[in-house]
């Protein structure tokens, strides 16, 4: 033997108990995938032996179960392109990501179980592939996933779209006497009763953030839905509840300050601006830059020339005199009061050190140029509140509740993109940007509601309402919640997908109905289980008692192939389990090779142990060889194919490695047990002679 | 099976190889004529499978409806005993509810349900078309990487990489073979060849090599054994593997064809098209690949 890299372990003898204690080993493990592989199976058995015997054995109470491909289980593959031509390379996965999501609602609200979505990039092409299982109606999940998504922002209607009938304000009106009178209940039980008022707030408030907070709102502006109750009660001492109602918007609110805290300040500021052609909001004359600065300056000369008191009144008379603002007849060019952050940075650089009520030199911003008075500075004060609400029923609570929010013309059209952002405190909240159409919308819509709610909807569902806290002129917004990073990642996801021009197209589909998946899956099976039988057959035909040992082998490699497509789990198709019964047939070609050599060493005179080890040494480069280069092809097969190929591939190459074990180790030892019951050389069960035939 | 008698397969190996010749030219032609098939996988369309609760409506009136929707490349055959498929290009949403709404006219929606429908556009076709190829390429490539190395170690009185060269000649004559039957099949009967085809050849091309190494396994432990001549040495080897082909290759036809009979229309080519490559397979590790490693030595020997 000159080569001795197949050859080179001499006969190796295994004690008997060894022997014994393996093959025991071997029983466990074939019970126990058993029992894992068909837990229904057991169970029923179980349950027969308890009522023939009157004893039992522990029933599988979980069982995992097969997972199975849409071939088989009936169900919708759908494969959809994204269109992102025109889109930056580095948002194309954040829009395809989007889509997905807006798929992902689509779908679940149509009450599929499990969608699963998947999106993948081939060459060039962004792909959302959606695989719908058990689905009824195809078409009609087809056509839900077709549209474009639709993100509106819309406002608080002004007027309910109906009047209410006699009767709806009867009761409205009854609804309300009941409101106020229980309102002023349990004021009068903290004031009067001394009972707490956290516990009070526990109870009753109807206000779902603070209400588990004993009331607890925390530190607010005087602005929106709180400036009624801190205006209210701002001069009456800190940590005392207000001994009066204050009314809101939102209903009836028994108030406690419980401290003031002043942070930073806020700056009154009116402008007048003048704009040129490359202004985003629009300009009403055609006029370059150097126009512009040319006629602001001689507003300045001329306002200055007047010599005038300026005040807040002062400015809102010149705005509404020169300024070319949009909307400048409502709001006089008057911004109200703001913080730091809230106007264009050439403007914050120069009111922040502004003398009080004079007018500056112009400034130039990307909107134009402006002459700005800075007329008040004052302490930005914090309100520390608790509060108890009482809802008041409105008109429009009578009314159906989407009734209540009108249509802006402000839509995911004219959002240019969203991102996920974060607060100095590091809270999460999501920005978003629009185009010029949109920036000019939007900020007249926030001009008209400082205070009140724009909601964002998407899809006809409300995702956010955020309280407008003043006009946003720079087309650049933030949407604050109680947002996680993963949340608020996904809100911009959304808004992005949205907003975003990703026209989707239905590329590929294939649909099987449930009732031929299983009949196919009822095939399969039935399939695989006549091919055990036949190989079984064929092989206790041929080798006998080594045959019947293979067959063993076979069983339990079987079973073991199932337990791993149970752990994994591979996902079963027509396809993969065709290669698992094809593999039946490649698993016993390694015991047939180890039979044949033995077969060989018997006729050579060689004892039946000796030719057992000796056969299994042999066999054991061709074994190894030949299934590695099936396992070669098996691999590529995975990496470079497409799912059906996949399924097949994964199959046969769990199936390569599981019958190397098993032909190799599990038939070595289950033969090393039933030889030690032999003395002589039976050799009639491998239909060998044991005359050496040599010619 | 028969262990005390010996073929001289070796020496008849002028036969085998006008047989190969034989079956390989048809097979060659028949691509060539006809090509192949292609399924949707390859080629844009779309399929849809109806089953029929009662009798089923003529092919004719089933090609009508197609027609009347100006549907190109409209195809209708009985499939089983309920059943109809039919095929067109691509059906984008509005055009399979428009065929469906033609079929609920002509039929009654309540005769029929559609139990599957598959459609496919031009990218996704092209896209199967090309990862097909690159399968097949680098499931041959790594293969004769493979094969080098495995027989790196024999060098006498055949080079290693001859090894390897021959079994590459036997997996290319073990895919022409079922490759060549399906362009008939395709011609003839309407059978079309989609990705699973494709796997099914590449699995015979593992298969094909598992073959032949067991075969080239025994002639290198048998040369070293010390034989007396190299054609001698091969035709031993063959007969002392001739069993474990044989039986290798009848268990797995035995499955494949429970696959073919019992497993369902959607495997039923597949298993077919394994079970031709794997006749081939066992026949050229025999009659093909080991007659050619001795054709080889002797035209090495007699030139030196």
């Amino acid at each position: 033997m000159d080569n001795p890299k197949w050859q080179k372990n001499p006969v190796k003898t295994v004690s008997r108990s060894t022997v014994r204690w393996v093959v025991f080993g071997i029983v466990l493990l074939l019970g126990a995938s058993f029992i894992f592989d068909f837990p229904g199976v057991y169970n029923k058995g179980v349950s027969h032996i308890e009522e023939r015997y009157g004893f039992s054995f522990p029933k599988v109470e979980k069982e995992s179960p097969y997972v199975l491909g849409l071939d088989l289980r009936g169900g919708a593959h759908l494969v959809y392109e994204a269109d992102v031509t025109g889109i930056a390379e580095i948002e194309q996965r954040s829009a395809v990501d989007g889509v997905r999501d807006v798929i992902e609602r689509r779908v679940n609200s149509l009450g599929v179980a499990e969608p699963v979505l998947q999106t993948n990039k081939s060459g060039e092409r962004w792909r959302v592939i959606v695989e719908l299982a058990g689905v009824k109606d195809v078409r009609e999940a087809i056509d839900a996933i077709g549209e474009t998504p639709v993100l509106e922002f819309k406002e608080l209607s002004d007027e309910p779209p109906r009047d209410l009938t006699q009767e709806e304000l009867d009761k409205l009106v009854e609804v309300n006497a009941q409101e106020l009178e229980r309102a002023k209940d349990l004021l009068k039980k903290i004031t009067v009763e001394g009972e707490e008022f956290e516990n009070i707030a526990n109870a009753n408030s109807q206000d779902i953030r603070s209400r588990d907070n004993g009331g607890l709102v925390g530190f607010v502006r005087e602005e929106g839905i709180y400036a009624p109750l801190v205006a209210a009660t701002k001069s009456h001492p800190v940590k005392s509840v207000y001994p009066k109602l204050v009314e809101n918007e939102e209903g009836h609110n028994i108030v406690r300050i419980n401290s003031v805290d002043r942070e930073g300040e806020e700056y009154g500021v009116g402008h007048i601006l003048i704009c040129h052609e490359k202004s985003p909001q629009g300009c009403p004359e055609a006029r370059g830059q150097l126009d512009a600065r040319a006629k602001a300056d001689g507003i300045y000369a001329n306002i200055l020339d007047r010599k005038l008191r300026m005040n807040q009144e002062q400015i809102k008379k010149l705005a509404v005199e020169f300024s070319e603002e949009p909307g400048v007849d409502a709001r006089e060019g008057d911004f109200g009061f703001v913080s730091i952050g809230q106007l264009p940075q050439a403007l914050e650089d120069y009111v922040v050190g502004a003398p009080i009520n004079e007018l500056s030199a112009p400034i130039e911003t990307e909107f134009g140029f402006h002459l700005v008075v800075k007329y008040d500075q004052r302490q930005l004060e914090l309100y520390n509140l608790s509060r108890i609400l009482i809802s008041k029923t409105s008109e429009t609570d009578v009314l159906p509740q989407n009734d209540r929010w009108a249509s802006t013309g402000l839509s995911g059209k004219q959002l240019e993109r969203a991102n996920l952002q974060f607060e100095q405190n590091g809270a999460a909240i999501v920005g978003i940007q629009f185009n010029d159409e949109g920036r000019k919308l939007f900020g007249e819509l926030t001009t008209k509601h400082v205070g009140s709610l724009i909601a964002i909807f998407l899809d006809g569902q409300p995702i956010s309402t955020p309280v407008v806290n003043q006009p946003i002129l720079g087309g650049s917004a933030v949407i604050q919640g109680n947002f996680t990073i993963e949340s608020a990642k996904t809100l911009a996801q959304r808004l992005n997908a949205g907003a975003l021009p990703v026209p989707i197209e239905l590329v590929s589909q294939s649909t099987v109905g449930a009732s031929l998946g299983a009949d196919t899956l009822e095939k399969s099976v039935q399939a695989g289980l006549i091919g055990l039988l036949l190989v079984i057959i064929f092989m206790i035909a041929f080798y006998r008692l080594p045959g019947l040992v293979s067959s063993i082998s076979l069983i339990l490699y079987l079973l073991l192939v199932l337990a791993v497509f149970k752990i994994v789990p591979v996902t079963l198709t027509a396809a993969s389990i065709a290669g698992l019964v094809l593999s039946l047939g490649m698993a016993i070609d390694a015991n047939i090779l180890i039979f044949e050599r033995m077969k060989e060493e018997l006729q050579d005179g060689k004892s039946l142990s000796q030719s057992l080890e000796i056969g299994f040494n042999r066999a054991w480069f061709a074994i190894r060889a030949s299934n590695m280069s099936s396992a070669i092809t098996a691999v590529i097969l995975i990496y470079l194919s497409t799912s059906i190929v996949k399924g097949f591939a994964v199959t046969l190459l769990i199936g390569i490695a599981m019958s190397v074990f098993t032909a190799v180790t599990i038939t070595r030892y289950l033969m090393r047990f039933v030889i030690g019951f032999t003395k002589a050389r039976p050799i009639w069960y491998l239909g060998a002679s044991s005359k050496r035939d040599d010619t | 099976m028969t262990h005390n008698m010996k073929f001289d397969i070796i020496g008849k190996r002028k036969y085998w190889y006008s047989f190969s010749a034989l079956v390989i030219g048809a097979c060659v032609a028949a691509m060539l004529m006809y090509g192949f098939n292609l399924g949707i996988d390859f080629k844009e369309g779309a399929l849809i499978e109806l089953n029929f609760e009662g009798e089923r409506p003529a092919i004719e009136s089933l090609q009508g409806v197609l027609e009347a929707q100006e549907l190109e490349g409209g195809q209708v055959v009985y499939l089983g005993d309920e059943n109809v498929l039919m095929r067109t290009e691509p059906l984008g949403p509005e055009k399979h509810n428009a065929l469906l709404a033609a079929l609920d006219e002509s039929f009654g929606a309540e005769v029929y349900s559609e139990e599957r429908f598959e459609t496919i556009g031009p990218t996704i076709s092209e896209e199967l078309r090309r990862k097909s190829i690159n399968m097949a390429v680098g499931v041959i490539f790594a293969i004769i990487v493979y094969l080098t190395w495995v027989f790196r170690s024999v060098s006498k009185p055949v080079a290693s990489w001859k090894y390897g060269v021959i079994a590459v000649f036997a997996l290319i004559h073990d895919v022409i073979v079922p490759a060549g039957v399906f362009a008939y099949l395709g011609q003839f009967l309407g059978i079309q060849i989609d990705t699973l085809f494709v796997t099914a050849m590449l699995t015979v091309m593992g298969f094909s090599v598992h073959d032949t190494i067991v075969v080239f396994d025994m002639v290198r432990e048998t040369i070293s054994d010390g034989a007396t001549s190299f054609e001698k040495a091969v035709n031993d080897s063959v007969n002392k593997t001739l069993s474990r082909s044989i039986n290798t290759s009848l268990t797995t036809l035995v499955v494949l064809a429970a696959i073919y009979f019992l497993g369902g229309e959607s495997v039923r080519y597949f298993s077919l098209a394994m079970m031709i490559g794997i006749v081939t397979g066992t026949y050229s590790s025999i009659f093909f690949a080991s007659p050619l490693l001795v054709s080889w030595y002797n035209r090495q020997y007699k030139k030196s």
